[in-house]
């Protein structure tokens, strides 16, 4: 066969096409293997409940945490665990790439007529971060009815943008470290700590020292991708300029960290075995 | 043109080493120690489209890397690779339509599902026309008699039965080459045979180039006109399976069971003082090794029938194995004695 021609919008269309396949196949692997999908999803549903028993705990004894209210900090935690979830149920990709390398399925992908990214990202699943993610959206529309927030269209849209920012700047960082790892071995189990570090997002950053705050804002910026687009939500004035940095961010953290892989790609294939 | 060339293709590996000490990675961060591993040095070979081809060596010899660069996995550290024209790690996705590759230690079906699953993602990967993949689906699944099988999931099939449909996977886009790195590993001799006529079978039909790793000399007897033995990285061999029989398997070996053995001893006896004759004998059983360039067979045999009275004689020439495994511990120089004239040889 010769290799079909497609435009950037067919590109598109064809990996979304093909994304809604890697679903479908999860999905029919999920139903293969029903009993360890309930135990996953009842598991990801106590991991939560046990969550939202410490958070009523905690925010009840605490009305206020560094000038926001009960329900302000009940939002800003329920969009960053929606974003953390998102992320593990449909990006979780860097923490299943090592497997592909070690498995030299890698090697298939890359014999394949798709990115070998893309082909990992749509093996890598976890059903866990859907229940996480129900939960989640359960917490900030809770959140939200009680707070007099004005929806408008445009509020809505930049929830989506935030979640999907958000996802995207996990993926980046986390990509980052499983490709730097193609010249640093050892560094291959920072991922985790470093995953963590994003828990910290789901609270006021003022409540932090400063150097956690400008860890968590400029060098590792989970919370612009969490922290701060709540915050502009609930104080558009105050946090204005996170409605457009965070998208921003977004893109350009994806660009230069699909760039870094493209490189160590061809790391792989000029130097690994 | 030919679809496959290869021309002075080096690869060498880059392995980081860990420094020792406490700071030992700290430190290795900013001067890494790089050891160098060569796999493959100065190869060189062409291939023409419809070719059979066989590629063989011991293991770590190299034959991996090769693969692994032909299908654009690898990069060349040095030389120029072109298949069907193009530079295979250049453009994978070019590369991926005229390919098919199966991996006989790595799987590219989906483990838990049936294996029409895998073959819908790859219809819809490639892009194949519905029309083409239901004619190539029900075509190869004939001829592969895995038409049951569709339905299974992948993990409850066996190891014969699942190499038959990866071979069908890797044939679902109709590539110009086929390139099978060893296909017929751990099967059973129904397993390994079916798989061997079909790949037959698409070679000469579809005229499907085919490239095959192997450590099985049964593949290549069936299945390839041409031989490449490699070694430490070196090509030592180029030419035909008949070639080495012929002009390497210097051998020959004589079996003869009589009653009384020790007079055919004294009648041997006459031939020795040549290089490579012995005879050893085992109760009723003499057998007289030789090499039949040096001694002549009807003369040798004439001689021994006229004196001695076997019950039964046998002849054997060389194990082609036993000689495959003299050219990978001795080289190809210590097996070859007459420099080759005609096609194939020694590079």
């Amino acid at each position: 066969m010769i290799a079909p021609k497609r435009n950037a919008l067919q590109q598109l269309v064809y990996l979304l096409g093909l994304y809604r396949i890697y679903l479908k196949i999860y999905f029919r692997t999920l139903i293969e293997y029903r009993t360890d999908t309930w135990v996953a999803l009842i598991g990801g549903l106590c991991a939560q409940a046990s969550t939202l028993t410490f958070l009523t705990v905690i925010f009840q004894r605490i009305p206020r945490l560094a000038g926001w209210s009960y329900y302000e900090l009940v939002f800003i935690f329920g969009l960053a665990a929606t974003g953390r979830a998102l992320n593990q149920a449909f990006l979780n990709v860097p923490y299943s790439l090592n497997g592909y390398i070690r498995s030299g399925m890698l090697d298939v992908f890359m014999i394949r007529p798709v990115g070998p990214l893309f082909q990992a990202t749509g093996m890598s699943q976890e059903i866990n971060g859907v229940g996480s993610a129900l939960t989640g959206m359960v917490i900030l529309i809770y959140a939200a009815s009680h707070l007099e927030l004005h929806w408008t269209f445009a509020k809505g849209i930049y929830v989506a943008v935030a979640l999907i920012s958000s996802m995207i700047i996990q993926l980046a960082v986390l990509l980052a470290i499983v490709v730097s790892a193609f010249w640093i071995l050892e560094i291959r189990s920072i991922i985790y700590p470093v995953g963590w570090l994003y828990d910290f997002t789901r609270y006021p950053l003022q409540i932090f020292t400063p150097f956690i705050r400008g860890l968590l804002t400029y060098i590792i910026p989970f919370a612009l991708g969490s922290f701060y687009p709540a915050a502009f939500l609930l104080r558009p004035h105050l946090y204005s300029w996170a409605g457009l940095v965070v998208p921003f961010v977004a893109i350009l953290l994806f660009i230069l960290t699909y760039n870094l892989w493209l490189f160590g790609l061809r790391r792989y294939s000029s130097a690994s075995g | 043109m030919p679809i496959i060339e290869v021309d002075h293709v080096n690869k060498v590996f880059k392995t980081s080493v860990r420094r020792e000490g406490r700071f030992g990675t700290f430190i290795s961060l900013f001067s890494p120690v790089t050891r160098q591993v060569t796999a493959v040095e100065d190869i060189s070979f062409t291939i023409e489209k419809g070719e059979s081809v066989a590629y063989l060596g011991p293991n770590g010899a190299g034959k991996s890397t090769t693969i692994k660069m032909l299908t654009g996995i690898l990069e060349p550290s040095g030389g120029n690779i072109l298949v069907g024209g193009g530079k295979p790690h250049r453009n994978r996705i070019h590369n991926s339509y005229q390919i098919g590759v199966v991996f006989g230690q790595r799987s590219q079906l989906l483990f838990d599902l049936p294996v029409r699953d895998s073959y819908e993602m790859l219809r819809y990967m490639y892009g194949i026309p519905h029309a083409h993949y239901r004619k190539n689906l029900s075509e190869f699944a004939a001829v592969l008699e895995v038409e049951q099988l569709l339905d299974r999931p992948v993990r409850t099939l066996s190891l014969g039965q699942r190499m038959r449909c990866e071979i069908l996977a890797a044939l679902l886009h109709e590539p110009d080459i086929l390139f099978l790195d060893e296909p017929t590993i751990g099967l059973d001799v129904i397993a390994k045979e079916r798989i061997r006529s079909f790949i037959e079978q698409i070679n000469r039909e579809k005229q499907v180039t085919i490239l095959l790793t192997t450590h099985d000399l049964d593949d290549i007897e069936r299945l390839c006109s041409r031989l490449m033995i490699i070694d430490k990285g070196n090509l030592i061999y180029d030419g035909s399976l008949g070639y080495i029989r012929e002009h390497f398997a210097t051998e020959r070996r004589i079996r003869m069971v009589m009653p009384d053995p020790a007079a055919a001893t004294v009648t041997a006896a006459r031939f020795e003082g040549n290089a490579d004759f012995r005879v050893s004998v085992q109760e009723q059983m003499i057998e007289i090794t030789y090499d039949h360039r040096q001694i002549d067979t009807s003369e040798l045999l004439r001689t021994l029938l006229s004196t001695c009275n076997p019950r039964d004689l046998a002849m054997q020439d060389e194990n082609i194995e036993a000689l495959i495994r003299r050219i990978y511990q001795d080289g190809i120089n210590a097996v070859h004695q007459q420099p080759p004239r005609t096609a194939g040889g020694i590079r």
